[in-house]
């Protein structure tokens, strides 16, 4: 029934979605389990801060105005802050695992229940021979009509006046439910009862009863072992009056959670349906819906609407009718739940695990993952919009259902995040989060028609061998893809660090510029072609370029016709003019440059900003004369293909000349010394640079070129109608096996030269990374943002104790010396202080620069006045000078104090800290 | 005993208003009788739900006949015997007799053995002075009263409780 994309069925995605929707139960389950029980989300929540203050990993937003860290000492405050949490956490790993395994014990136990539970609930009967063997006897038939191995168990309802039916059972057991009004119609009206019956056979046959029962009893099981205990769990610390902050926050998002998943729900049992309905007009070979659905033709239903219903509306389901096919086009709401479920998915499960102390490299492999799963939800959703392009009418606006596919995942990732349990954070997402969702849809659009061009290719495939291995590369390079570069968009929240990081290192890096004050282009040059986001991301990223590269490899591969005899000429032309290019550049260098001036950092950064834009501008004349020569045939993978050829060409020639250019006059730049030292590591980093660069000037010549050519044929349709429209170079397309082994060539070598090994630059011409040296010069800087949310937590996680103590013994000491009490009870109070004071010091300062200063100095001078104090009396020496000192310390210390006490107080009033 | 002639009594009289009315539902007769027996409100009531999940969706409702004919046979039934005690001081309801005379005639025909018995133990004295023969016209008029009054009840059209009272009387008066 269903298309088949190059002889391989078509899965419609519902199994997907109801497996989805489990894995969706089971992580809120996790979280509720691991927040709520035992202690109670207070007593979470205190133990998280404290091990935010102890490793000084304070989660959210960075403490002000403390300038940026290297990443190695993030990384390791991070694994501190994990370990720390770790050491807390078993009797809560032991408590979710606990509990989880009585929610899936508790919802098998209900699967397995089911059956009996609604035979003896609704009484049903079993239908006998004996009561009717001319209707057995039909019912048999009807079972061998619809394929299926054991016929189920008929029941009939005799309480149900309806002329309805219903599949359920569970493992191998399957039941069919025949109302009492319904089996009327097998004399009445054999048409309706024959198509009621065929449908729910087609609902065993689909394998729909164990899989919808299944998921429908977890569903249940999260209710009464998640949902109710937490619903109880909120009210008991409500009526207890616990100033508990995130209950509030807690509560709405569960109710949107909740009703979220019974619309998903029930919008899959819906889409169900329609499978069902359709696999009755198959067995029928009739798409009339007087036969396949006799009873519902005219029938309207206002009441409940369609969202809050398991069946779609009768009009809806006739309509299906005529094109099945149209069931697995993509849409929107389908991947807006996928959307929303994987996000959800990804952060209740990154939840526990950062609980639970988990590396931080694990993080990066989870996101990874997360970022694969969208790019193949995506793919998924191109390859059946394929399927559908190559089964049903001539005419589908896929472009439409990719646009609106994408749209929906990446709304759903947003809508997920912020639903999610696990952040609490505000509702609405900021500006940032939203340009990069905008972002993440416009990279899934490009994926997605990539993939649905691709699928088209494949459909046209007749070889088993090749459609195998085209699905794989496809796969790989959505995996590969999404894996690299989706990572990004896991949190959205977390991304408004982001622009201000790379602004920072941009600048750094524009810097070079004007230290090396060559031209006046230096500056614009070093930020385009030392772009931050591609030196962070893209350069090194092995699974990236390899992604990139099977973007054009493959539907090159898949061609029936491919024309690299002519792109091949092009690229290598690109890389010749490249050449040219470069050979000037040095010239004009050495013109105009002493070599003392030139071996600096800034002037390789420079030269390399000069080679690496001429470069970009080879591939993009390249690209654009690609898609204006091969206009509508394929250009796209021609001109990407002729672009890496450029790119491996020249990134081989920059390898070369750093190699042995120092041994030719015209091509020493920087260095003299024959010959020069460099490693496969630089080949891999430029190439890699290369690689992502070029890909983009590709496209953008692509554009460029197709748009001029489009202009051109306008123009020569109505200046001159008999102009000559052979591309010049294009050639004869050859069926190409040459074309294809050069093309694999090329991708070969180039996974190759950037699967070189990463060691450290060992070049002494190119040593200088511009972006690592951004990142040093740039940790410099300070940064000024508002955030002061781990200020609170320092205070909540032990900081606001020691402050009081200090404050408590401070006020002690001073009463002590004012009011003229015994000297030995004030040595007591100053030793107390001391003691106090000390043990301040052990605990982590305030996490920002003004805070820890200030705490600093107060315990500072608060120390120096106890000890003063005990000194003097210890020796003998306590007189007026030794006293006035003792006082001058306290009050400066006492003066620090309330600067704090101040600062704090304005920042959270007595929230935080009740001294306020 | 009395609980026994109920129930048959209210199966087999509905079970010939089915046959003669509505034969198309025979096939769940059997069901319908015993969900009947054993809760009869909660079958007449019906049931509501028609959007359960792996469903065919249809909510066309049937207007079964089966629940309506054991409802009224039992109400026929049970004003019957409870007018038994006054007409047995006046020397006997000869309706009920006669019913249950042809009962167990007819399990005396079917063979069974425990039923072959029955005669012996259920009430002799009673049975031996019942006649049978055709229902009087004002018998018969009893149990259409008491047939209609039970069928208006339940809802039923006014075709439908004509059709409905005409072959319950019919069938008390078949002889099979």
């Amino acid at each position: 029934m269903r298309p088949a994309v190059a002889g391989l069925r078509t899965p419609s995605g519902t199994t997907v979605h109801f497996a989805s929707l489990m894995a969706l139960t089971f992580a809120i389950a996790a979280t509720i389990h691991w927040v709520m029980m035992p202690s109670g989300p207070a007593a979470w929540t205190r133990e998280a801060e404290r091990c935010q203050v102890r490793s000084g990993s304070y989660l959210g937003r960075p403490p002000e105005p403390r300038p940026p860290e290297p990443r190695p000492e993030v990384i390791q405050r991070y694994d501190d802050f994990a370990g720390c949490l770790a050491d807390r956490v078993s009797d809560r790993v032991l408590w979710t695992a606990f509990a989880l395994s009585a929610m899936f014990a508790l919802a098998v136990l209900l699967y397995r229940l089911q059956p009996w539970w609604r035979i003896r609930r609704q009484r049903l009967v079993e239908l006998r021979s004996a009561d009717d063997p001319e209707l057995t006897a039909y019912l048999r038939s009807l079972v061998v009509q619809a394929g299926l191995p054991r016929a189920p168990v008929f029941l009939v309802d005799p309480l149900n006046p309806r002329a309805g039916g219903l599949a359920f059972g569970h493992g191998h057991r399957r039941y069919v439910r025949l109302d009492a009004g319904l089996l009327t119609l097998f004399r009445t009206d054999p048409t309706s009862f024959r198509a009621v019956v065929l449908h729910e056979l087609a609902h065993v046959r689909d394998r729909d009863v164990p899989i919808t029962y299944f998921a429908l009893a977890v569903w249940r099981s999260f209710l009464i072992t998640a949902l109710v205990p937490m619903v109880v769990g909120l009210l008991w610390l409500s009526w207890q009056d616990v100033p508990f902050r995130s209950s509030p926050g807690i509560s709405w998002r569960t109710a949107c959670l909740v009703l979220l998943v019974y619309l998903f729900r029930n919008a899959l049992l819906r889409i169900r349906e329609y499978h069902a309905d359709a696999r009755v007009s198959a067995w029928l070979g009739s798409a009339d819906p007087r036969l396949c659905l006799p009873a519902l033709p005219g029938t309207v239903t206002r009441w409940p609407p369609v969202w809050l219903r398991r069946h779609p509306r009768p009009a809806s389901r006739v309509a299906a009718l005529a094109e099945p096919v149209a069931l697995l086009r993509p849409g929107f709401g389908e991947c807006l739940a996928a959307g929303i479920v994987l996000q959800l998915c990804y952060v209740h499960t990154a939840t526990p695990l950062l609980a639970a102390g988990t590396p931080f490299h694990v993080f990066r492999l989870l996101s990874g993952g997360w970022g694969a799963f969208v790019t193949l939800l995506v793919g998924f959703a191109a390859a059946r919009g394929a399927a559908v392009t190559a089964v049903g009418r001539r005419r589908t606006p896929v472009a439409r259902w990719l646009l609106r596919s994408c749209f929906g995942l990446g709304t759903g990732t947003l809508l997920g995040e912020r639903l999610s349990l696990s952040g609490l954070g505000d509702p609405l997402p900021g500006a940032v989060a939203l340009v990069a969702i905008g972002v993440l849809i416009g990279q899934l659009v490009l994926l997605s028609w990539w993939v649905h061009r691709c699928s088209r290719l494949l459909h046209r495939t007749r070889l088993a061998r090749v459609r195998v291995i085209g699905w794989f590369a496809i796969g790989t390079a959505v995996s590969l893809l999404g894996w690299s570069c989706s990572p990004l968009w896991s949190s959205p929240t977390n991304l408004d660090r982001v622009p201000s990081h790379l602004g920072r290192v941009g600048a750094s890096i524009a810097d070079f510029g004007d230290e090396a004050a060559w031209t006046g282009l230096d500056h614009a040059l070093l930020l385009v072609t030392w772009n931050p986001v591609v030196m962070e991301f893209a350069a090194q990223n092995l699974a990236l370029c390899t992604g990139l590269v099977l973007l054009w490899v493959v539907p090159l591969l898949l061609a029936h016709r491919t024309r690299i005899r002519f792109a091949l000429p092009v690229g290598l032309l690109g890389a010749a003019a490249w050449l040219v290019f470069d050979l000037a550049v040095k010239a004009a260098m050495r013109e105009t440059i002493p070599l003392s001036e030139r071996a600096t950092d800034a002037f390789r950064a420079v030269l390399t900003a000069w080679e690496f834009s001429g470069l970009l501008l080879a591939q993009f004349l390249v690209g654009a004369a690609v898609a204006a020569v091969l206009f509508r045939r394929a250009g796209l993978a021609h001109a990407l293909f002729a672009v890496a050829t450029t790119g491996l060409t020249v990134s081989g020639m920059i390898w070369a000349f750093a190699r042995l250019g120092t041994c030719v006059p015209p091509l020493q730049a920087m260095a003299t010394r024959c010959p020069g030292v460099t490693s496969g590591e630089y080949a891999a980093t430029v190439l890699g640079v290369v690689t992502v660069e070029g890909t983009v000037a590709a496209v953008v010549g692509y554009l460029f070129g197709t748009t001029v050519r489009r202009v051109l044929r306008r123009w020569s349709r109505t200046r001159a109608p008999k102009i000559v429209r052979t591309p010049v170079g294009a050639g004869t397309p050859k069926p190409g096996r040459a074309g294809r082994l050069v093309a694999a060539v090329v991708a070969t070598a180039s996974v190759a030269v950037l699967a070189l090994p990463n060691s450290p630059f060992e070049t002494d011409e190119e040593s200088s990374d511009p972006v690592a040296e951004a990142e040093r010069t740039g940790s410099n800087g300070t940064e000024a943002e508002s955030g002061t949310a781990s200020g609170r937590v320092w205070l909540r996680g032990g900081g606001v104790g020691h402050f009081r103590a200090v404050s408590s013994a401070t006020f002690e000491f001073a009463e002590d010396i004012s009011s003229n009490a015994e000297v030995r009870e004030v040595r007591g109070s100053a030793v107390r202080l001391s003691e106090v004071v000390t043990e301040a010091r052990e605990f982590p300062e305030p996490p920002d620069s003004r805070r820890a200063e200030l705490w600093d100095e107060m315990l500072g001078a608060l120390d120096d006045s106890a000890r003063r104090f005990v000194d003097a009396f210890d020796t003998g020496t306590l007189d007026w000078e030794a006293l006035r000192g003792v006082v001058e310390s306290l009050e400066r210390g006492v003066r620090r104090f309330e600067e704090l006490l101040d600062l704090w107080c304005g920042e959270y009033g007595d929230r935080v800290l009740a001294a306020c | 005993m009395g609980e026994d002639e109920r129930r048959e009594f209210t199966v087999t009289t509905a079970r010939r208003v089915v046959e003669s009315l509505a034969p198309e539902e025979l096939p769940a007769f059997a069901a319908t009788s015993e969900a009947f027996l054993r809760d009869p409100e909660r079958l007449l009531a019906g049931r509501r739900c028609g959007d359960e999940a792996l469903g065919s969706g249809i909510d066309t409702v049937v207007a079964l006949l089966s629940p309506a004919a054991l409802a009224v046979a039992a109400a026929v039934y049970d004003q019957l015997v409870d007018r038994a005690g006054d007409a047995v001081v006046r020397g006997g309801d000869r309706v009920l007799s006669r019913l249950r005379a042809r009962f167990r005639r007819r399990s005396a025909v079917e063979g069974d053995e425990d039923s072959a018995t029955e005669p012996e133990t259920a009430e002799p004295e009673t049975a031996g002075s019942l006649t049978t023969g055709p229902l009087t016209d004002e018998q018969r008029e009893r149990v259409r009263e008491v047939a209609e009054a039970r069928a208006r009840a339940l809802g039923l059209t006014e075709d439908r409780v004509r059709l409905l009272v005409g072959a319950i009387v019919d069938s008390l008066d078949r002889e099979d």
